[in-house]
C-alpha cells in the first residue's frame, strides 16, 4: 500500500528508530510500512498518525490525479 | 486478539503476523504428512511405517519448517542495518557459538566423565558440530536480516 509515512517522517526530522519506539514496533516494521511492503493494522496506523501529528487521510489515503 | 498462543508470539505486529503464517504453514505440512502416513499404513500394508519413527519425523518436520522459515525471513535481527552493527553482532554470534562448545564440554564432563581418549574426542566432536550448526543458523539469520534492513533505511 502506497503511503506518505516516509515523507512526513523526514519532514519532522524523526528517525525510523524513534518512530518505531514511540509506536511500539521494530524499526524493520516501520521500514516495511514506508516501502509499502507491509499493511499495518488500523491501531498501528492511528498510532503512527498521532506521532506524526497527521490524520489517517494525510498518511494513508491515495488520491488519484 | 486473545489466544493461549499469545505468550509465544512476538510483540511487534509484523513479526507476530509472519510467525503465525509460519506456524500455520507448518501445521498444514504436518497434516499432509500425517495423512500420508495414515493412508500408507491403512492401504499399503507392505509399506508399514513404524509409529514411533513417524511421530519423530512429524515433530521435526513441524519444528524444522517453522524454525527455518523464521531464520530465512530475516526478521530476527530487526536493528542490524549498518556495516558496523553487522560486524559487532557477528562477533557476538562467534563468541556465543564458542561459549556453547565450552559450556557443553564442561557440563558433560561434570556429569558424565569420559573413560577413554576416544570418548573425549567423541564429546568434543559433538560439541564442535553443535557449535558450528548454531553459528551457521545464527549467521544465516543475521545475514538475511542485514540484507533486508539495509534496503529499508
Amino acid at each position: 500500500m502506497k503511503n506518505n509515512v516516509k515523507i512526513t517522517r523526514l519532514k519532522t526530522s524523526m528517525t525510523q528508530e524513534k518512530l518505531a519506539r514511540k509506536v511500539g514496533v521494530t524499526r524493520q516494521t516501520i521500514g516495511l510500512i514506508e516501502k509499502g511492503e507491509y499493511n499495518p493494522s488500523l491501531q498501528l496506523c492511528v498510532a503512527i498518525a498521532k506521532e506524526l501529528n497527521k490524520t489517517l487521510d494525510d498518511l494513508f489515503w491515495e488520491v488519484e490525479v | 486478539m486473545n489466544s493461549w498462543l499469545s505468550f509465544l508470539l512476538p510483540d511487534d505486529e509484523y513479526r507476530e503476523k509472519k510467525t503465525l503464517y509460519f506456524l500455520s504453514e507448518g501445521s498444514i505440512i504436518l497434516l499432509l504428512f500425517l495423512s500420508g502416513v495414515f493412508i500408507i499404513n491403512r492401504y499399503i500394508p507392505r509399506l508399514q511405517i513404524d509409529l514411533e519413527f513417524s511421530i519423530f519425523i512429524a515433530i521435526w518436520i513441524f519444528i524444522g519448517y517453522v524454525f527455518l522459515r523464521y531464520i530465512i525471513s530475516g526478521m530476527e535481527y530487526t536493528d542490524i542495518s549498518t556495516d558496523g552493527t553487522y560486524k559487532s553482532k557477528l562477533k557476538v554470534i562467534i563468541i556465543k557459538s564458542c561459549g556453547f562448545v565450552m559450556i557443553f564440554n564442561l557440563v558433560y564432563s561434570v556429569f558424565i566423565l569420559p573413560n577413554s581418549i576416544s570418548e573425549w574426542f567423541e564429546i568434543i566432536a559433538v560439541s564442535i558440530i553443535g557449535g558450528l550448526i548454531l553459528f551457521l543458523l545464527d549467521y544465516i539469520s543475521l545475514k538475511k536480516s542485514y540484507k533486508k534492513n539495509k534496503v529499508l533505511l
